[in-house]
């Protein structure tokens, strides 16, 4: 008895001494992790970002034809994404809005790309740049004087050895390929010159080619597509800032590129966060440790009411041209509630939005869209006004729809059938599920009875795509200028294509494949036009609301201005008495 | 005169021992009238707090709003209630009028009858009963004078009522316990949510126990491989973290209360089957079950009318336990939005909108369901301590 | 022990690709940007690629190969190896657990035993009645309630979230000690009162059992001092259900706890499993239940080698 009990009590204090000193070991070897990881990824990729060659730059660089940003030097942006990158090439399957945020503009840039003010383009890597008339030639120009930020110059060896790794069908980039699906072949005319050969016209495809972000060549180029796909980090282009270390899990920093062929920013670094918890993202900016956020619609609403708080912070707000898509609910056309056009109005008629906006949203800024279209965008026709809330006007024509109670249960029938569908949200969401249960209760009372059907992401964009709803709720992203023919063309009902709720109207279809090919963009925005008011009398959604983009940032950050088609973050920069970081 | 004394040479059943043992905390017996409390909350939660009125008048005829909109479940919580109330006062009657060596019969076809009676009412009703929907403003029809009289549940709100205006209030005088993020009153949605809660805890401890039952008491019975194999799957079972599992399962099934049970009984069932294992096995190497297997009695007869009677002291604790645990699991479960689908009111629900993202501290959304959980909890918790000890027999004092 | 942890990858493995949905349909997203057909061929290029289109018995049998030789695949949503994920997140959980295990046992033992040998007195009473309270209170309503009350203004006594401060890793080791331990005070206390309070009746009881015995009366008429009394008989007695306990308790140490770590945004083991699960990352699913499941299976082996060593009345002999 007593050998037993004392090997057994040697046991326990063993187990408890080998835990404490785990215990121990995993609070420091956390941290030591992030060390190693990142000498690893540096290790493995083999490349430093110092500059391989130093570059003797000519008097006049191409930087005199662009403005100088203002202000004085320094200071870095420390600015928090909700979510981390999974890796540092933006046309990577796996590559998320957090990689674009970080790398488009800043690390690589494309051909061409929106004015700041106009909804016209403007060359950044190209100097010139146009489309044939019959739309088939699509003509690019790089500008002289135009290098990467190890000194190498831009050549459209470059250009192609890009377009040919998108289109490579083994590296993982086959979503991003599909946009250049229509170029026939292209030919290289010099090294600054190239022409690209498209199979059909679409108004698109200049936006779509020149705004491929061009990598270099000398660094990039690979045996076998697997060594491209694996290269998360340690990005190297031509942007006006170059990739300065990432440690997973913290931040990611990016300097200033010194040899940039361009105007250079004045904030000499930006450093990423990833704080994904909302309130610790906002306590982190109120301690000064983060500059630049996207706050959660409540904390806008309650901050930017908060005088205090704009003593020392911006609340902007600004509609970003390339971003703003909107929140809809859709209505399956093939169920026997919804084929009628009049049973659709009559749920618009029955959706207070304005209210949505102003309590849940909260706001004041957002607007009720009418059609698909960026609402401010040349597509979107602003004449057509949306439809009100109106419960009184939805009951009617749910009574000329043939949709009457009965048999006297509160609930409408017709042909049988009640009136009591299953709407489809997605669990994870809030907003939604609000918004949802606000159309529940508003329905109630005008004699139908809604049913929620909450599912996870992952059953419910499954769901979606077999069409297995009766309503559903989702928001869709939007651009600057887009072809509605993924989501409104009959031909995409079938197969599992985007048009969820089976809208087919066949003068809808002529106007989309029509616009598709027009490239005078006066004669395709009318075509637009007609097509949105066709929307707005058929209602195949209830559009909800669209909103503009909001931020907070630190007030030290000057120059921050708003255009018209969103902001340009690098040209701010912080007064020397101001800078907090060197 | 003669009947009370066939009581007195019945002596004291086991049912009778329990409870006196029992009753003498009086601490617990308030806890036991929360419980029930909670119960009568759950049962007549439509007339506590409901946005239509018990009866109202308009154009001088009264009109019945509540009693119209009663739906399936509400009249099969009632069947189900008074079918407990009957079995409750037979078993006392059962105490006092019926001979001690029969009774054990006699109670086990009573409780067969009323499942069966349960069962077979509900689905009658769900099939019979239309569902009907009333949302007709009253209240408005009061203001505006085109009712003329009307009286109104005690919380005046329905759980499902939204009111963009009011949302996220704390407390006052039109919303006892404040609103939620849609404006719904949270009195309101606690009242109804009880029900949730209660029937989770009981279906999904029902089902775990039955099956920890059958499992254990085979493998308990068999030993050797059979239990060899068979502790194997219970392994299975317990390795594979329970939350994870039910996470999965739920993700993929379409939400309903009586899914969530189910998943919650279906995985939680391996404590139970331990507990009758062991106790099995201690069981197994006495005499009067050695007597029933020479006696060539067929297995099931002495797995479950021999030797499970006794055994079921610790399953009948544990439950009580499990009852708390499966409304911590379903309240769980709804604050990470895996619970029942909205706009069902849920404790756990409420709680998980208590910090906004700004984190302002909605203190009402959380303190008020963190509190009905908590006691109902606690309410079982002491409940099946109590009854822990008076089960056992070292404890209780001699007569 | 080997069949069990087949057995434990097989209910997984069938769980989490009975599932709808697939990592790929779900990174790909509703896009109203690819017309049907190209987006099909996207697809079921994209399954290819992570070897997603074979037979799912073809898919376990790859993955089994490949465990063999430790190698658990990547994690199809981060896009790095499972381990190196699971190598981030365990440190945190076991961190988290392990300091509550150790305050856990270190303060029921000494009360369990300290009420079943007071045990008429009215702190007995009082006390158990308290610690009934601690277990019932849900763990997510403690969490909130401190962050809404500690962490906030006006007190702002500890962290709301997170482990570490933002530039914690420029501190000197003992500031950075002392941050992070300020930073585990809550968490930590939202995982041991629950614990503690199971514990110290489960040790209370098993104590009353065993002070009642024969053999203690026994001991107390041999002379024996109070206290080798308690600790050398009835105690190593009572020793049993601590030991079950710690097996059940397994599980959870190393799953995490999602709702602890969703609260104070740790990332965890819990986190990690529960995001694996909604985007249907499965080779992290698979990795997290193998990882767990073996260590879960090695505590539940020690704690019967122990309990038959304790205990010599269990025997695992075959039926009647």
């Amino acid at each position: 008895m007593n050998g037993r009990s004392g090997v057994f009590k040697f046991f326990l204090f063993l187990f408890l001494g080998v835990i404490i000193f785990m215990q121990f070991l995993s609070m420091v070897q956390a941290d030591r992790l992030y060390d190693r990881l990142n000498t690893l990824i540096s290790r493995m990729e083999g490349h430093t970002s110092a500059p391989t060659r130093t570059v003797e730059k000519p008097a006049a660089s191409a930087a005199s034809a662009l403005k100088e940003y203002p202000g004085d030097e320094g200071d870095w942006l420390v600015r928090n994404l909700e979510g981390e990158p999974a890796t540092m090439c933006d046309f990577l399957a796996i590559s998320n809005w957090s990689t674009r945020w970080i790398v488009l503009g800043n690390i690589f840039e494309p051909m061409i790309d929106y004015e700041p003010n106009e909804f016209k383009y403007r060359g950044i890597l190209a100097e010139k740049f146009s489309i044939s008339d019959d739309g088939l030639v699509i003509y690019f120009k790089l500008r002289d004087n135009i290098w990467f930020s190890d000194g190498h110059p831009i050549t459209t060896n470059d250009v192609i050895f890009t377009f040919n790794t998108i289109t490579d069908p083994n590296v993982d980039a086959l979503q991003y390929a599909n946009y250049f699906r229509d170029v026939d072949h292209y030919e290289k005319i010099n090294d600054k010159e190239i022409k690209f050969y498209m199979k059909r016209v679409y108004f698109l495809s200049l936006g779509y080619l020149g705004g491929i972000t061009i990598y270099p060549e000398h660094i990039y180029k690979y045996k076998e597509a697997r060594e491209f796909n694996e290269r998360r980090s340690a990005p190297i282009g031509s942007g006006p800032y170059v990739f300065d270390k990432w440690d997973v899990g913290r931040q990611l920093v990016l300097r200033r590129n010194e040899n940039y062929w361009g105007p250079k920013p004045k904030v000499k670094k930006i450093v990423f966060t990833f704080i994904t918890n909302t309130t610790a993202e906002l306590q982190a900016m109120l301690s000064g440790q983060v500059d630049y956020i996207r706050p959660a619609p409540d904390q806008y609403a309650e901050k930017s009411n908060d005088d205090n708080f704009k003593k020392n912070f911006y609340c902007l707000s600004y509609w970003d041209a390339a971003n703003t898509g909107y929140f809809w609910i859709g209505w399956n056309e093939a169920r026997p509630f919804f084929a009628d056009k009049k049973v659709r109005r009559a749920m618009t008629y029955l959706v207070d939005r304005e209210s949505i906006i102003k309590h849940i949203l909260r706001n004041p800024e957002a607007q009720i869209p009418t059609g698909t279209f960026y609402i401010y965008g040349p597509q979107n026709d602003p004449n057509i006004r949306p439809w009100p809330y109106d419960p009184e006007k939805a009951k009617q024509l749910l009574d000329e729809a043939g949709w009457i109670d009965h048999d006297g249960d509160g609930i409408r029938d017709k042909n049988g059938v009640p009136f009591r569908f299953k709407y489809m949200i997605s669990a994870d969401l809030a907003l939604h599920e609000q918004i949802a249960k606000l159309v529940k209760d508003a329905a109630a009372s005008a004699g139908i009875e809604v049913i929620l059907d909450p599912y996870e992401w992952s059953v419910f964009s499954q769901k979606v795509k077999d069409r297995e709803f009766d309503a559903v709720s989702m928001a869709w992203g939007g651009n600057v200028e887009e072809d509605p023919y993924q989501i409104w063309h009959s031909s995409q009902i079938e197969n599992r294509g985007s048009n969820y709720v089976g809208f087919r109207n066949a003068e809808a279809d002529a106007l989309i494949e029509q616009a598709r090919q027009t490239l005078d963009p006066d004669k395709r925005n009318a075509l637009y036009h007609q097509f949105h008011r066709i929307l707005h009398e058929e209602q195949p959604y209830t559009f909800i609301y669209t909103r503009p983009e909001q931020r907070f940032l630190d007030k030290r950050f000057q120059n921050v201005i708003i255009h018209k088609l969103g902001i340009n973050e690098l040209e701010w920069y912080v007064p020397t008495q101001f800078q907090k970081y060197k | 005169m003669g009947e009370n004394k066939q009581q007195k040479n019945w002596g004291t059943s086991y049912g009778e021992m329990v409870w006196k043992e029992f009753a003498k905390s009086k601490f617990t017996l308030c806890w036991l009238g929360f419980i029930i409390l909670l119960f009568l909350l759950a049962i007549f939660a439509p007339f506590l707090a409901n946005d239509k009125p018990f009866v109202i008048r308009i154009a001088d005829q009264l009109h019945w709003p509540i009693f119209k909109a009663l739906t399936a479940s509400d009249y099969s919580i009632f069947l189900a209630a008074i079918v407990a109330l009957v079995q409750f006062l037979l078993v006392l009657h059962n105490q006092r009028c019926v001979d001690p060596s029969i009774r054990s019969g006699v109670l086990w076809r009573q409780i067969t009858i009323s499942i069966f009676i349960v069962l077979v009412g509900i689905i009658l009703l769900f099939v019979f009963i239309p569902r009907r929907l009333d949302a007709t403003d009253y209240k408005s029809m009061v203001a505006s004078g085109k009712a003329t009289g009307a009286v109104f549940a005690p919380v005046p709100y329905g759980f499902g009522r939204t009111d963009l205006k009011v949302r996220e209030q704390p407390p006052n005088l039109q919303h006892w316990l404040g609103t939620d993020d849609v404006g719904s009153d949270v009195l309101c949605r606690l009242i109804h949510g009880s029900r949730i809660s209660l029937s989770v805890g009981f279906v999904a401890v029902g089902i775990s126990s039955i099956i920890g039952i059958i499992i254990g008491a085979i493998l308990g019975y068999s030993g050797g491989k059979t239990d060899f194999l068979g502790m194997r799957l219970v392994e299975i079972m317990m390795a594979v973290p329970v939350f994870f599992l039910i996470i999965t399962i739920v993700a993929f099934f379409p939400r309903s209360l009586f899914n969530i049970m189910l998943i919650i009984g279906l995985t939680t069932w391996t404590d139970d089957a331990r507990f009758v294992r062991a106790e099995f096995f201690k069981l197994r190497r006495q005499d009067f079950v050695q007597a029933a297997v020479s006696l060539g009695l067929p297995l099931r007869s002495i797995l479950f009318r021999h030797m499970l009677p006794n055994a079921i002291a610790p399953v009948l604790v544990n439950a009580t336990f499990g009852i708390a645990g499966a409304i911590f699991i379903e309240a769980a479960l709804s604050f990470l939005g895996f619970g029942v689908a909205p706009p069902t009111p849920s404790w756990g629900q409420i709680l998980s909108l208590g910090v906004s993202t700004t984190g302002r501290f909605l203190w009402w959304l959380t303190l008020f369901p963190g509190l009905a959980i908590f006691f109902t909890v606690l309410a079982y918790n002491l409940v099946g301590e109590t009854l822990r000890d008076a089960i056992d027999p070292r404890l209780r004092e001699s007569v | 022990m080997i069949p069990t942890l087949l057995g434990i990858t097989i209910v997984v493995f069938a769980i989490s690709r009975m599932a709808p949905g697939d990592p790929v349909s779900l990174s790909m997203g509703p896009s109203g940007m690819m017309d049907a057909q190209r987006a099909a061929d996207v697809r079921a290029a994209r399954m290819k690629l992570y070897g997603l289109d074979k037979p799912v018995y073809v898919q376990y049998a790859i993955w089994m190969g490949r465990v063999t030789r430790l190698d658990f695949a990547d994690s199809i949503k981060h896009h790095r190896p499972v381990i190196d994920l699971i190598k981030e997140r365990l440190p945190i959980t076991l961190t988290l657990n392990l300091i509550s295990f150790v305050i856990i046992y270190a303060i029921s033992i000494p009360m369990g035993i300290l009420s079943a040998v007071g045990r008429k007195k009215f702190l007995d009473r009082a006390g158990s009645a308290m610690l009934l309270m601690l277990w019932s209170l849900p763990s997510m309503w403690v969490g909130q309630m401190l962050i809404g009350y500690l962490c906030g203004p006006p007190l702002n006594w500890f962290p709301p979230a997170g482990l570490s401060s933002n530039d914690a890793e420029q501190f000197p080791f003992f500031q950075w000690l002392a941050d992070r331990l300020w930073h585990l005070v809550l968490p930590v206390f939202c995982l041991t009162y629950a614990g503690f309070a199971y514990l110290t009746k489960q040790v209370r009881a098993g104590m009353l059992d065993n002070l009642r015995a024969d053999y203690v009366r026994t001991a107390r008429a041999k002379g024996l001092s109070n206290w080798a009394v308690i600790f050398h008989h009835a105690f190593r007695n009572s020793v049993i259900p601590i030991i079950t306990i710690l097996a059940t308790l397994l599980p959870a140490m190393f799953g995490g706890s999602v709702i602890i770590e969703r609260i104070f945004s740790v990332s965890g083991m819990g986190l990690l499993a529960f995001e694996a699960v909604t985007t249907r990352d499965y080779n992290v699913v698979m990795g997290v239940a193998t990882i767990a499941g073996v260590l879960n299976l090695f505590g539940l082996l020690m704690a019967d080698i122990a309990y038959a060593m304790v205990d010599p009345r269990i025997s695992f002999e075959s039926a009647v």
